[in-house]
């Protein structure tokens, strides 16, 4: 274990303080408080306390009524109460109403200590585990809300589009107007295609586990270039490359491609067709154990107002061209997984500049 | 009455449908595609109308940066000759009610027709704009 787990114990009498900290220092992490608004203090300064052991008698405030107030509060630390029999009433009432998970009783011996640290930890972390499961799947079910939103209509979109074009197909006589109806309805199969690719994309991304691998960065670009060669030479749009990598590399290569492949895959699509020099840039550094990879482009840029939001799902900020909303998105999703950052440099009808650093692995 | 017409909708397949249905119905003075609602609009706000005709604009839902419930704000708030000379028939792919109902709310709206439509359903709300006229 790499942590010692850590552990509260209150009490007004000095000597119990000290020998319960003797005793059990070697195996948990232990603050020791003489009254409640010292314990307090530990709680706030130490959120990840899992169990709490409180004396019943103490001259201020009793160990029930600390409990009580604590419990909304404070809500994950686990109460234990430590107790002389004399007190079993107000015991039972707490337990019964729930501010007390267990107590044991005064003296105590040290197994008895350690049984209840055993049994609270473990009903702490079954809890906490719980309570994390239960803030995933509510964020999973929200997602999955407007997914289905969305894709239904990212979907049907190109899908209604094409059963249009059968039926106009159907009516026309002239077999050119058919073949120009049957172009036009290769593109939206096409679109609807990269759509479910991206939207594969996303789900690996969610739900997959990395499989971290040293990388080499002359590859994945030989591949890059195969992509995107046929794109620069029909658009004429120059694709400089430069890389530096003197040092092995690990990381996720799956997650790697997917995020050079978006940046690359939009600095080409968002292009000003009209300008004479135009360029994707692609630079990729290795150093000191981090990758640099710099995605450039002279191209339509970034409208100020969007910059914010061009991160988010289902987002598209521009009119032409329009993207399946799931790039970027997965982008950063795939940075997330990988510890990497990003930035972006973008001016409208000048060009964009994404900077992506990731760490080795 | 020939009526001129106008479609906004950045799905190029169903641009082209659409002006292969409005050449069908016999009555289309003049046509013109957008695929984006803002370029739709500046023209809209630039181009004086002729006197006593009538365009009839094919409006898509779901379009990116500016959509057609964004399309219908700004064009309500235009000059009341200029609204006057425009028909807006709301074509969706939505399969949700409220966009459905709350399309059909603006006054500027005067139909809405659910992808696919067919050549009946067009011609049929076309013939009523002509008719009305």
């Amino acid at each position: 274990m790499s942590e010692k787990i850590k552990i509260l114990y209150v009490d007004d009498e000095m000597n119990n303080l000290i020998g319960f900290k003797a005793s059990l220092r070697f195996d948990y992490q232990i603050f020791t408080a003489q009254n409640t608004s010292e314990a307090l203090q530990y709680l706030n300064k130490y959120p990840d306390i899992k169990v709490i052991f409180c004396d019943q008698r103490m001259p201020h405030k009793t160990g029930v009524d600390f409990f009580a107030e604590i419990r909304s509060t404070h809500p994950y630390p686990i109460r234990i109460l430590l107790t002389a029999y004399t007190d079993i009433e107000s015991v039972i009432d707490a337990i019964n109403k729930g501010h007390v998970f267990r107590y044991v009783k005064k003296p105590w011996i040290d197994a008895d200590i350690i049984s209840a640290i055993e049994e609270a930890v473990h009903f702490y972390e079954a809890s906490s585990m719980l309570a994390l499961k239960n803030q995933e799947l509510h964020k999973a079910y929200s997602e999955l809300d407007k997914f289905a939103y969305s894709v239904s209509h990212d979907i049907r979109g190109p899908l209604v589009g094409i059963a249009g074009g059968i039926n106009l197909a159907l009516n026309t006589h002239n077999l050119d107007e058919v073949k120009e109806i049957l172009k036009m309805m290769n593109k939206s199969v096409q679109k609807l295609d990269d759509f479910i690719l991206s939207m594969h994309d996303y789900y690996s991304l969610e739900r997959g586990e990395l499989k971290i691998t040293d990388i080499d960065f002359r590859d994945l670009i030989k591949e890059m270039e195969d992509v995107y060669e046929i794109y620069a030479k029909t658009l004429s749009i120059a694709f400089k490359i430069h890389l530096q990598q003197e040092e092995s590399f690990w990381s996720d290569r799956v997650s790697i491609f997917l995020i050079i492949n978006n940046l690359l895959s939009n600095a080409f699509k968002y292009q000003i067709l009209e300008k004479e020099d135009k360029f994707v840039s692609l630079n990729i550094v290795v150093e000191k154990g981090i990758a640099t990879i710099i995605v450039a482009d002279n191209g339509s840029g970034i409208d100020e107002k969007y910059k914010n939001q061009i991160f988010d799902l289902f987002f598209r900020a521009h009119i032409k061209e329009a993207g399946s909303g799931f790039g970027l998105f997965n982008v950063k999703s795939a940075l997330l997984k990988l510890n990497g950052q990003v930035e972006v440099d973008s001016e409208l009808n000048q060009g964009t500049t994404f900077t992506i650093k990731i760490p080795n692995k | 009455m020939k009526l001129n017409f106008i479609i906004v909708d950045d799905r190029e397949l169903d641009c082209f449908i659409a002006e292969k249905l409005i050449l069908n119905t016999g009555k289309c003075n003049s046509f013109k595609a957008y695929d984006n609602a803002i370029e739709a609009l500046q023209d809209i706000k630039a181009i004086e109308p002729e006197k006593g005709s009538l365009t009839v604009l094919l409006l898509d839902i779901m379009m990116p940066v500016m959509n057609g419930f964004q399309f219908i704000e700004e064009f309500e708030n235009l000059p009341k000759e200029t609204k006057n000379n425009y028909r807006i028939i709301s074509i969706t792919t939505s399969l949700n009610k409220n966009d459905i109902s709350r399309i059909s709310t603006y006054e500027s709206v005067f139909g809405v027709l659910k992808k696919p439509y067919s050549f009946e359903a067009f011609e049929e709300m076309i013939n009523n704009i002509s008719q009305e006229s």
